[in-house]
């Protein structure tokens, strides 16, 4: 049961967790800064789940990316595009509408509120 | 640099198919774990990286993340795959029968090619053509996948082929009788002239079409020929099915095949202007084919028979 769960929780979190890349990445922000940052709201994310998603969001030109190389380290850090933007906004409104659609529905079926 | 991070990333690279950004992608995630280090122990030590590598997640499982959804082949088009493949391997195997019928080599450029062999060879060939098959069509299906993953391949029907593929006809009295009066005068006239094929129309002293040997064994071949479609026509009086028809076509080949292969010579009388021996093989090749159609159809009708009786 644990299992079938953690691959459906993985499904549900795909989505916000792009979402949530999009609201964090107005300001310039590298993977391990950001695991960090969402670490600090209460949300945890796996490394290997967060880069491969970065590397998506940028293909598709809704973020970009540059080599940081004044530190010893070097570092990618990603900020937002502006279509980027675009897509955060309608995503954001998706969201809220399923939410409001969620709780009209659990408010009409009894059966599916948390005991 | 630390000995045990750079084989983890060895190791995530030999599953990291991707077109671009390979080593970009490791020279991230080679500063995420230093970085991590860093972090978490005060230091990056072998021993911190290597905390943070068993953290991380198995080298194929990481790989496998930056791959998602770029398939080889889309699975859409897995049933095209298999149905592709048998289309495929039904010509190929139709060669083969070809090929083994008249001792012969098939090449069709590129993709087939048929060797000369005895039968028992077919069945180790014949694996293999199927494989040969498979591998074709999944090369063109990964083609299509990676050029142009919208594309619509077309879907062939065979349910639709079954569907249309209908029962033989009723038989009709007066064709059958028919049938056993070309017969009967096939007989007669083999009987007194030993031949069926004429030069002349002189029924008094007949010129015969070709030397004596042949020209027996031809007219013995057609009569037998005749004689299985009497036969069969008569026997679907009282059953008509497909698997009468089949025995008759496969019957009515083996004699096509005897022809063909007969080590009898044939001379036909020389005509000016006219080759009569490329016209006779003209003629044998248009009945084996059209006997062969034939012979699939009828094929197509008793499995249908056989897997909705």
């Amino acid at each position: 049961m644990d299992a079938e769960f953690g691959s459906f929780e993985t499904e549900m979190n795909r989505g916000f967790l792009q979402v949530l890349a999009l609201v964090v990445l107005d300001r310039k922000m590298y993977g391990y800064g950001m695991i960090k940052h969402f670490e600090a709201a209460g949300y945890t994310v796996e490394e290997n789940t967060l880069y491969p998603l970065l590397r998506r969001l940028e293909k598709n030109g809704w973020i970009a990316s540059e080599w940081d190389v004044s530190e010893g380290r070097p570092k990618k850090f990603y900020v937002i595009t502006a279509a980027g933007r675009t897509v955060r906004a309608q995503a954001l409104k998706v969201w809220a509408e399923q939410g409001k659609t969620l709780r009209k529905l659990m408010e009409v079926d009894h059966d599916v509120r948390e005991p | 640099m630390f000995e045990n991070l750079e084989t983890y990333l060895q190791e995530v690279n030999q599953y990291l198919a991707v077109k671009q950004g390979g080593d970009e992608i490791l020279a991230e995630i080679r500063s995420h774990i230093l970085e991590k280090a860093d972090r978490e122990s005060g230091a990056a030590t072998e021993e911190s990286v290597q905390r943070i590598i068993d953290s991380y997640g198995r080298p194929r499982d990481v790989a496998e993340k930056y791959i998602e959804g770029s398939e080889i082949i889309t699975p859409v088009y897995r049933k095209h795959l298999f149905r592709y493949t048998w289309i495929l391997f039904a010509f190929h195997a139709a060669l083969t029968a070809v090929a083994l019928g008249f001792h012969m080599s098939i090449i069709m450029f590129p993709f087939f090619f048929i060797p000369r062999m005895p039968a028992l060879a077919a069945l180790v060939y014949l694996p293999m053509a199927w494989l040969a098959d498979f591998g074709l069509v999944a090369f063109v299906l990964y083609i299509v996948t990676q050029r142009n993953r919208s594309l619509s391949l077309p879907w062939l029907r065979i349910s639709r082929v079954l569907r249309e593929a209908r029962r033989p006809k009723a038989p009709r009295l007066a064709v059958f009788v028919m049938l056993l009066a070309i017969l009967a005068v096939a007989v007669a006239a083999f009987l007194r002239y030993h031949t069926l094929f004429f030069y002349s129309v002189n029924l008094q002293a007949p010129e015969p079409l070709m030397n004596h040997a042949a020209s027996i064994f031809l007219s013995l071949m057609v009569l037998a020929a005749l004689l299985c479609q009497v036969i069969a026509y008569g026997v679907r009086f009282i059953v008509n099915s497909a698997w009468v028809t089949l025995i008759k076509n496969a019957l009515t080949l083996l004699i096509l095949w005897a022809i063909w292969n007969s080590p009898i010579v044939v001379r036909f009388k020389e005509v000016p202007g006219v080759d009569l021996s490329y016209y006779g093989g003209v003629l044998v090749i248009i009945l084996i084919s059209a006997t062969a159609v034939k012979f699939i159809k009828d094929l197509v009708l008793v499995i249908r028979e056989m897997s909705h009786p």
